[in-house]
Protein backbone atom coordinates (compact mmCIF):
# COMPACT_ATOMS: atom_id res chain seq x y z
CA UNK A 1 0.00 0.00 0.00
CA UNK A 2 1.29 3.46 -1.16
CA UNK A 3 1.93 5.92 2.20
CA UNK A 4 1.34 9.44 1.99
CA UNK A 5 4.04 12.00 2.50
CA UNK A 6 1.40 14.01 4.52
CA UNK A 7 0.48 11.70 6.72
CA UNK A 8 3.98 9.70 6.91
CA UNK A 9 4.77 10.37 10.26
CA UNK A 10 7.48 8.78 11.71
CA UNK A 11 9.13 8.03 8.02
CA UNK A 12 12.41 9.08 7.77
CA UNK A 13 13.64 12.21 5.16
CA UNK A 14 14.94 9.87 3.15
CA UNK A 15 11.99 7.60 2.69
CA UNK A 16 9.88 10.85 2.09
CA UNK A 17 12.15 12.16 -0.18
CA UNK A 18 11.95 8.78 -2.13
CA UNK A 19 8.64 9.10 -2.15
CA UNK A 20 7.93 12.07 -3.56
CA UNK A 21 10.92 11.04 -6.36
CA UNK A 22 8.50 8.22 -6.80
CA UNK A 23 5.76 10.79 -7.54
CA UNK A 24 7.31 13.08 -9.51
CA UNK A 25 8.95 10.36 -12.07
CA UNK A 26 5.44 8.38 -12.02
CA UNK A 27 3.17 10.84 -12.92
CA UNK A 28 4.75 14.11 -13.51
CA UNK A 29 7.76 13.69 -15.54
CA UNK A 30 6.14 11.63 -18.37
CA UNK A 31 4.05 14.48 -18.96
CA UNK A 32 6.70 17.44 -18.93
CA UNK A 33 6.83 17.74 -22.83
CA UNK A 34 2.98 17.85 -22.85
CA UNK A 35 2.56 20.08 -20.36
CA UNK A 36 4.91 22.75 -21.84
CA UNK A 37 3.30 22.46 -25.02
CA UNK A 38 0.22 22.52 -23.96
CA UNK A 39 0.82 26.01 -21.37
CA UNK A 40 2.91 27.46 -24.56
CA UNK A 41 0.04 26.57 -27.09
CA UNK A 42 -2.49 28.54 -24.62
CA UNK A 43 -0.38 31.23 -23.55
CA UNK A 44 2.10 31.86 -26.54
CA UNK A 45 4.83 34.14 -24.44
CA UNK A 46 7.55 33.26 -22.55
CA UNK A 47 7.42 34.83 -19.21
CA UNK A 48 3.73 34.37 -18.29
CA UNK A 49 3.93 30.95 -19.37
CA UNK A 50 6.81 30.45 -17.33
CA UNK A 51 4.61 31.86 -14.56
CA UNK A 52 1.60 29.70 -15.83
CA UNK A 53 3.96 26.39 -15.84
CA UNK A 54 5.38 27.01 -12.10
CA UNK A 55 1.55 27.85 -11.04
CA UNK A 56 0.59 24.08 -12.40
CA UNK A 57 3.57 22.61 -10.47
CA UNK A 58 2.57 24.26 -7.41
CA UNK A 59 -1.60 22.87 -7.91
CA UNK A 60 0.21 19.18 -8.99
CA UNK A 61 1.91 19.18 -5.55
CA UNK A 62 -0.59 20.52 -3.69
CA UNK A 63 -3.22 18.08 -4.78
CA UNK A 64 -0.82 15.31 -5.56
CA UNK A 65 -2.68 13.20 -2.60
CA UNK A 66 -5.99 13.51 -5.31
CA UNK A 67 -3.49 12.87 -8.63
CA UNK A 68 -2.59 9.38 -7.02
CA UNK A 69 -5.98 8.11 -6.18
CA UNK A 70 -7.39 9.97 -9.48
CA UNK A 71 -8.66 7.54 -12.13
CA UNK A 72 -7.35 9.55 -15.18
CA UNK A 73 -3.90 11.40 -13.41
CA UNK A 74 -3.27 12.47 -17.03
CA UNK A 75 -6.00 14.23 -17.74
CA UNK A 76 -6.09 16.01 -14.27
CA UNK A 77 -2.70 16.98 -14.31
CA UNK A 78 -3.65 18.41 -18.30
CA UNK A 79 -6.32 20.28 -16.98
CA UNK A 80 -4.54 21.58 -13.88
CA UNK A 81 -1.93 22.71 -16.53
CA UNK A 82 -4.90 24.62 -18.68
CA UNK A 83 -6.50 26.28 -15.69
CA UNK A 84 -3.19 27.73 -14.88
CA UNK A 85 -2.48 28.76 -18.62
CA UNK A 86 -6.11 30.05 -18.64
CA UNK A 87 -5.97 32.13 -15.74
CA UNK A 88 -2.71 33.34 -16.79
CA UNK A 89 -4.69 34.14 -20.23
CA UNK A 90 -7.53 36.34 -18.27
CA UNK A 91 -4.81 38.66 -16.47
CA UNK A 92 -2.81 38.85 -19.81
CA UNK A 93 -6.13 40.38 -21.16
CA UNK A 94 -6.74 42.30 -17.86
CA UNK A 95 -3.57 44.00 -17.81
CA UNK A 96 -3.54 44.80 -21.51
CA UNK A 97 -7.52 46.39 -20.95
CA UNK A 98 -5.67 48.37 -18.34
CA UNK A 99 -2.46 49.44 -19.96
CA UNK A 100 -4.04 50.69 -23.66
CA UNK A 101 -7.85 50.95 -23.13
CA UNK A 102 -8.32 50.30 -27.01
CA UNK A 103 -7.51 46.75 -26.39
CA UNK A 104 -10.07 45.96 -24.34
CA UNK A 105 -12.93 43.54 -26.08
CA UNK A 106 -15.96 44.80 -26.01
CA UNK A 107 -18.68 43.74 -24.28
CA UNK A 108 -21.44 43.35 -26.69
CA UNK A 109 -20.09 39.60 -27.62
CA UNK A 110 -17.80 40.74 -30.66
CA UNK A 111 -19.67 42.40 -32.59
CA UNK A 112 -17.58 44.93 -32.61
CA UNK A 113 -14.49 43.56 -32.18
CA UNK A 114 -11.51 45.23 -33.35
CA UNK A 115 -9.48 43.23 -35.97
CA UNK A 116 -6.53 44.50 -38.18
CA UNK A 117 -4.01 45.15 -36.07
CA UNK A 118 -4.20 41.85 -34.15
CA UNK A 119 -4.00 38.65 -35.90
CA UNK A 120 -7.01 36.02 -35.62
CA UNK A 121 -4.97 33.63 -33.93
CA UNK A 122 -4.50 36.18 -30.66
CA UNK A 123 -8.41 37.40 -31.05
CA UNK A 124 -9.37 33.43 -30.47
CA UNK A 125 -7.02 33.07 -27.54
CA UNK A 126 -8.68 36.43 -25.92
CA UNK A 127 -12.18 34.98 -26.95
CA UNK A 128 -11.01 31.80 -25.15
CA UNK A 129 -10.31 33.91 -22.26
CA UNK A 130 -13.56 35.60 -21.90
CA UNK A 131 -15.08 31.70 -21.65
CA UNK A 132 -16.03 30.24 -18.10
CA UNK A 133 -13.30 28.45 -16.55
CA UNK A 134 -15.38 25.16 -16.67
CA UNK A 135 -15.94 25.60 -20.75
CA UNK A 136 -12.52 27.15 -21.50
CA UNK A 137 -11.07 24.19 -19.51
CA UNK A 138 -13.47 21.34 -21.56
CA UNK A 139 -12.64 23.11 -25.23
CA UNK A 140 -9.34 23.33 -24.99
CA UNK A 141 -8.64 19.94 -23.69
CA UNK A 142 -11.22 18.76 -26.31
CA UNK A 143 -9.66 20.63 -28.91
CA UNK A 144 -6.21 21.07 -28.26
CA UNK A 145 -5.07 17.95 -26.55
CA UNK A 146 -7.93 15.64 -28.03
CA UNK A 147 -9.16 14.30 -25.04
CA UNK A 148 -12.20 12.24 -25.12
CA UNK A 149 -15.32 13.47 -23.46
CA UNK A 150 -14.79 10.65 -20.84
CA UNK A 151 -11.30 11.55 -19.89
CA UNK A 152 -12.75 15.65 -19.75
CA UNK A 153 -15.35 14.43 -17.50
CA UNK A 154 -12.65 12.59 -15.29
CA UNK A 155 -10.01 15.62 -14.89
CA UNK A 156 -13.40 18.20 -14.99
CA UNK A 157 -15.03 16.19 -12.12
CA UNK A 158 -18.21 15.59 -14.01
CA UNK A 159 -20.40 13.54 -15.66
CA UNK A 160 -19.66 13.03 -19.54
CA UNK A 161 -22.79 14.51 -20.34
CA UNK A 162 -22.22 17.57 -18.97
CA UNK A 163 -18.43 17.86 -20.55
CA UNK A 164 -20.34 17.90 -23.16
CA UNK A 165 -22.60 20.45 -22.63
CA UNK A 166 -19.76 22.49 -21.44
CA UNK A 167 -17.74 22.09 -24.85
CA UNK A 168 -20.74 22.81 -26.85
CA UNK A 169 -22.09 25.68 -25.04
CA UNK A 170 -18.31 27.11 -25.42
CA UNK A 171 -18.27 26.29 -29.16
CA UNK A 172 -21.60 28.32 -28.92
CA UNK A 173 -20.16 31.31 -27.46
CA UNK A 174 -16.91 31.13 -29.17
CA UNK A 175 -19.14 30.82 -32.76
CA UNK A 176 -21.30 34.03 -31.80
CA UNK A 177 -18.23 36.07 -30.92
CA UNK A 178 -16.12 35.29 -33.54
CA UNK A 179 -18.64 34.83 -36.50
CA UNK A 180 -17.23 37.95 -37.82
CA UNK A 181 -13.88 35.74 -38.16
CA UNK A 182 -16.17 33.42 -40.82
CA UNK A 183 -14.50 32.85 -44.28
CA UNK A 184 -16.71 34.64 -46.65
CA UNK A 185 -16.33 37.73 -44.34
CA UNK A 186 -12.70 37.40 -43.74
CA UNK A 187 -11.97 37.01 -47.51
CA UNK A 188 -14.44 40.46 -48.03
CA UNK A 189 -12.91 41.62 -44.93
CA UNK A 190 -9.48 41.67 -46.56
CA UNK A 191 -10.49 43.73 -49.66
CA UNK A 192 -12.14 46.59 -48.02
CA UNK B 1 -23.18 39.17 -42.08
CA UNK B 2 -23.67 35.67 -40.38
CA UNK B 3 -24.93 34.81 -36.85
CA UNK B 4 -22.57 32.13 -35.40
CA UNK B 5 -19.55 30.05 -36.85
CA UNK B 6 -20.28 27.03 -37.55
CA UNK B 7 -18.80 23.90 -35.78
CA UNK B 8 -16.00 22.74 -37.65
CA UNK B 9 -14.93 26.50 -38.42
CA UNK B 10 -15.19 26.94 -34.33
CA UNK B 11 -12.90 23.99 -34.24
CA UNK B 12 -10.73 25.12 -37.43
CA UNK B 13 -10.40 28.66 -35.82
CA UNK B 14 -9.21 26.76 -32.13
CA UNK B 15 -6.72 24.17 -33.58
CA UNK B 16 -5.16 26.65 -35.97
CA UNK B 17 -5.04 29.19 -32.72
CA UNK B 18 -3.53 27.00 -30.71
CA UNK B 19 -1.69 24.77 -32.76
CA UNK B 20 2.59 25.31 -33.05
CA UNK B 21 5.33 23.73 -31.17
CA UNK B 22 7.45 25.23 -28.61
CA UNK B 23 10.50 27.62 -29.85
CA UNK B 24 13.85 26.17 -28.88
CA UNK B 25 14.85 28.97 -26.41
CA UNK B 26 10.97 28.77 -24.32
CA UNK B 27 11.52 24.91 -24.22
CA UNK B 28 14.85 25.53 -22.55
CA UNK B 29 13.82 27.77 -20.34
CA UNK B 30 10.49 25.68 -19.37
CA UNK B 31 12.41 22.31 -18.77
CA UNK B 32 14.71 24.72 -16.52
CA UNK B 33 11.40 25.55 -14.14
CA UNK B 34 11.21 21.28 -14.14
CA UNK B 35 14.64 20.74 -13.11
CA UNK B 36 13.80 24.26 -10.62
CA UNK B 37 10.72 23.02 -9.25
CA UNK B 38 12.12 19.44 -8.41
CA UNK B 39 15.07 21.16 -6.30
CA UNK B 40 12.18 23.40 -4.70
CA UNK B 41 10.45 20.18 -3.87
CA UNK B 42 13.11 18.10 -2.26
CA UNK B 43 14.07 21.05 0.25
CA UNK B 44 11.03 21.55 1.28
CA UNK B 45 11.07 17.93 1.96
CA UNK B 46 13.54 18.08 4.08
CA UNK B 47 12.02 21.42 5.78
CA UNK B 48 8.60 21.02 6.36
CA UNK B 49 8.10 17.77 7.31
CA UNK B 50 8.02 16.82 10.88
CA UNK B 51 10.07 13.65 10.85
CA UNK B 52 13.55 14.33 10.09
CA UNK B 53 15.87 12.28 12.72
CA UNK B 54 14.36 10.25 15.15
CA UNK B 55 15.20 10.24 19.31
CA UNK B 56 13.59 9.89 22.45
CA UNK B 57 12.27 12.71 24.74
CA UNK B 58 12.18 11.91 28.59
CA UNK B 59 12.73 7.92 27.41
CA UNK B 60 9.63 8.67 25.12
CA UNK B 61 10.35 7.58 21.42
CA UNK B 62 9.72 11.05 19.70
CA UNK B 63 10.05 10.55 15.83
CA UNK B 64 9.94 14.64 15.06
CA UNK B 65 12.83 15.18 17.32
CA UNK B 66 14.30 18.66 15.69
CA UNK B 67 10.31 19.30 15.33
CA UNK B 68 9.63 19.01 18.47
CA UNK B 69 12.78 20.55 19.43
CA UNK B 70 12.03 23.93 17.57
CA UNK B 71 8.55 23.74 19.30
CA UNK B 72 9.89 23.45 22.65
CA UNK B 73 11.94 26.25 21.63
CA UNK B 74 9.14 28.14 20.49
CA UNK B 75 7.24 27.75 23.69
CA UNK B 76 10.07 28.53 26.31
CA UNK B 77 10.34 31.77 24.25
CA UNK B 78 7.00 32.68 24.38
CA UNK B 79 7.28 32.09 28.38
CA UNK B 80 10.85 33.97 28.93
CA UNK B 81 8.87 37.06 27.39
CA UNK B 82 5.91 36.31 29.50
CA UNK B 83 8.47 36.42 32.85
CA UNK B 84 10.15 39.81 31.24
CA UNK B 85 6.71 41.46 30.44
CA UNK B 86 5.65 40.97 34.14
CA UNK B 87 9.41 41.96 35.73
CA UNK B 88 9.45 45.26 33.66
CA UNK B 89 5.55 45.68 35.09
CA UNK B 90 6.33 44.97 38.23
CA UNK B 91 9.91 47.76 37.93
CA UNK B 92 7.90 50.13 36.64
CA UNK B 93 5.82 50.65 39.48
CA UNK B 94 8.12 51.69 41.39
CA UNK B 95 10.29 53.58 38.40
CA UNK B 96 9.84 57.37 39.08
CA UNK B 97 7.59 57.27 35.74
CA UNK B 98 5.02 55.41 38.06
CA UNK B 99 4.33 58.66 40.25
CA UNK B 100 2.87 60.51 37.52
CA UNK B 101 0.79 57.49 36.54
CA UNK B 102 -0.85 56.96 39.85
CA UNK B 103 -1.57 60.31 40.30
CA UNK B 104 -3.21 60.52 37.12
CA UNK B 105 -5.19 56.97 37.69
CA UNK B 106 -6.52 59.27 41.30
CA UNK B 107 -7.32 62.09 39.09
CA UNK B 108 -10.15 60.14 37.20
CA UNK B 109 -11.13 58.00 40.20
CA UNK B 110 -11.07 61.22 42.43
CA UNK B 111 -13.08 63.14 39.52
CA UNK B 112 -16.37 60.46 39.72
CA UNK B 113 -16.02 60.19 43.72
CA UNK B 114 -16.20 64.23 43.33
CA UNK B 115 -19.07 64.24 41.37
CA UNK B 116 -21.17 62.01 43.17
CA UNK B 117 -20.10 63.76 46.40
CA UNK B 118 -20.65 66.93 45.66
CA UNK B 119 -22.01 69.04 47.85
CA UNK B 120 -20.30 67.05 50.67
CA UNK B 121 -17.26 65.40 52.09
CA UNK B 122 -15.46 62.64 50.81
CA UNK B 123 -12.97 60.46 53.02
CA UNK B 124 -10.62 59.31 50.35
CA UNK B 125 -7.17 57.97 50.48
CA UNK B 126 -4.79 58.40 48.16
CA UNK B 127 -0.68 57.51 47.42
CA UNK B 128 1.62 59.84 47.72
CA UNK B 129 5.12 59.96 45.32
CA UNK B 130 6.99 57.46 47.70
CA UNK B 131 4.07 55.10 47.80
CA UNK B 132 2.19 55.61 51.20
CA UNK B 133 -0.89 55.41 51.38
CA UNK B 134 -2.34 58.99 52.74
CA UNK B 135 -5.74 58.75 53.88
CA UNK B 136 -7.98 62.23 54.27
CA UNK B 137 -11.17 64.15 53.76
CA UNK B 138 -12.28 66.65 51.46
CA UNK B 139 -14.39 69.09 51.68
CA UNK B 140 -16.24 71.52 49.96
CA UNK B 141 -17.63 75.08 50.84
CA UNK B 142 -20.02 76.99 49.57
CA UNK B 143 -18.00 78.66 47.47
CA UNK B 144 -16.89 76.02 45.98
CA UNK B 145 -13.29 75.88 47.58
CA UNK B 146 -11.79 72.28 48.21
CA UNK B 147 -9.69 71.37 50.91
CA UNK B 148 -8.28 68.41 52.20
CA UNK B 149 -7.32 67.41 55.57
CA UNK B 150 -4.66 64.79 55.43
CA UNK B 151 -3.13 62.42 57.77
CA UNK B 152 -0.30 61.96 57.89
CA UNK B 153 -0.77 65.61 56.40
CA UNK B 154 1.39 65.40 53.60
CA UNK B 155 1.51 68.80 52.31
CA UNK B 156 2.02 67.91 48.38
CA UNK B 157 -0.51 65.02 48.32
CA UNK B 158 -2.86 67.56 49.59
CA UNK B 159 -2.35 70.04 47.39
CA UNK B 160 -2.89 67.39 44.28
CA UNK B 161 -5.90 66.58 45.53
CA UNK B 162 -6.92 69.76 45.92
CA UNK B 163 -6.08 71.03 42.76
CA UNK B 164 -7.11 67.90 40.99
CA UNK B 165 -11.15 68.02 42.85
CA UNK B 166 -10.95 72.04 42.65
CA UNK B 167 -10.29 71.95 38.73
CA UNK B 168 -13.42 69.79 38.17
CA UNK B 169 -15.95 70.67 40.51
CA UNK B 170 -18.36 72.76 39.42
CA UNK B 171 -18.52 75.80 42.34
CA UNK B 172 -22.67 75.95 41.97
CA UNK B 173 -23.39 72.68 42.02
CA UNK B 174 -21.32 72.57 45.39
CA UNK B 175 -23.45 75.23 47.24
CA UNK B 176 -26.71 73.74 46.32
CA UNK B 177 -25.78 69.79 47.32
CA UNK B 178 -25.40 70.22 50.99
CA UNK B 179 -26.81 67.19 51.53
CA UNK B 180 -28.32 64.41 49.31
CA UNK B 181 -29.58 61.17 48.98
CA UNK B 182 -29.65 58.46 45.92
CA UNK B 183 -32.98 58.35 44.76
CA UNK B 184 -32.48 55.58 42.40
CA UNK B 185 -30.17 53.42 40.38
CA UNK B 186 -30.12 52.21 37.67
CA UNK B 187 -28.33 49.54 35.80
CA UNK B 188 -27.45 49.86 31.65
CA UNK B 189 -26.69 47.05 28.63
CA UNK B 190 -23.03 47.57 29.62
CA UNK B 191 -22.63 47.19 32.68
CA UNK B 192 -23.09 51.59 34.16
CA UNK B 193 -24.67 52.84 36.90
CA UNK B 194 -26.75 55.57 36.70
CA UNK B 195 -26.96 57.23 40.08
CA UNK B 196 -29.23 60.15 40.32
CA UNK B 197 -28.75 62.23 44.05
CA UNK B 198 -31.18 64.75 45.39
CA UNK B 199 -30.20 67.80 47.26
CA UNK B 200 -32.31 67.99 50.80
CA UNK B 201 -34.14 71.43 49.55
CA UNK B 202 -35.42 69.34 46.48
CA UNK B 203 -34.10 72.10 44.24
CA UNK B 204 -32.41 69.53 41.57
CA UNK B 205 -31.31 66.47 40.70
CA UNK B 206 -27.93 65.25 39.58
CA UNK B 207 -27.86 62.11 37.82
CA UNK B 208 -24.21 60.57 37.29
CA UNK B 209 -23.15 57.34 35.30
CA UNK B 210 -20.62 55.18 36.65
CA UNK B 211 -19.28 52.48 34.15
CA UNK B 212 -17.14 49.48 36.41
CA UNK B 213 -15.56 48.35 34.35
CA UNK B 214 -13.43 51.79 32.66
CA UNK B 215 -13.59 53.29 36.07
CA UNK B 216 -13.81 51.69 39.07
CA UNK B 217 -16.38 48.85 40.64
CA UNK B 218 -18.85 50.49 43.11
CA UNK B 219 -21.58 49.69 46.17
CA UNK B 220 -23.99 51.56 47.20
CA UNK B 221 -25.54 50.34 50.79
CA UNK B 222 -27.92 51.87 53.59
CA UNK B 223 -26.00 52.00 56.99
CA UNK B 224 -27.94 54.12 59.89
CA UNK B 225 -30.01 56.35 57.69
CA UNK B 226 -26.89 57.06 55.72
CA UNK B 227 -25.78 55.94 52.23
CA UNK B 228 -22.39 54.79 51.62
CA UNK B 229 -20.91 54.60 48.18
CA UNK B 230 -17.46 53.03 48.60
CA UNK B 231 -15.33 52.95 45.83
CA UNK B 232 -12.54 50.87 45.08
CA UNK B 233 -9.47 52.40 43.78
CA UNK B 234 -6.47 49.25 42.72
CA UNK B 235 -7.80 45.71 42.16
CA UNK B 236 -6.23 45.27 45.80
CA UNK B 237 -8.01 45.87 49.12
CA UNK B 238 -7.44 49.92 49.48
CA UNK B 239 -10.96 51.70 48.88
CA UNK B 240 -12.53 55.04 49.44
CA UNK B 241 -16.11 55.70 51.06
CA UNK B 242 -17.65 58.63 50.47
CA UNK B 243 -20.40 59.24 53.25
CA UNK B 244 -23.46 61.01 51.81
CA UNK B 245 -25.25 62.64 54.69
Amino acid sequence: MERSASGSVGLPSECIAAEDEIFYARFVAPLEARMMRTVWRIVREQDPARDALQEALAVIWKRRQVIRSHPNPEALIIRMCINAAYDCLRRMRRWRRIETAEDAIPADHGAAMSHGRESAELEVRRAVGRLPANQAVALLLRVVEDQPYLAIAAALGCSETTARIHVMRARHRLGRWLAHMAPSQRRTGGKT
Amino acid sequence: MRKRLRKHEVYELLRRSFAGDLPDGVEADLKGRFDEFRLKLRAAGDEGKAPSVAGTILGLPVPALAWTRRRIAGVLASLALVILGATLQFAGASSPLADPLEMWQMRGRLLSAIRLAAGMEAQVEVRDAEGRYVRGIIRWNAQGRVTMDAEPGDASVRKSVETVAAQFLPATLAARLDAAWIVRRRGNGDRSWTVAVRPSDGSRELEVTVNPVTTFPIRISAAGGRLLVNFKWTPGARQTSVLFR
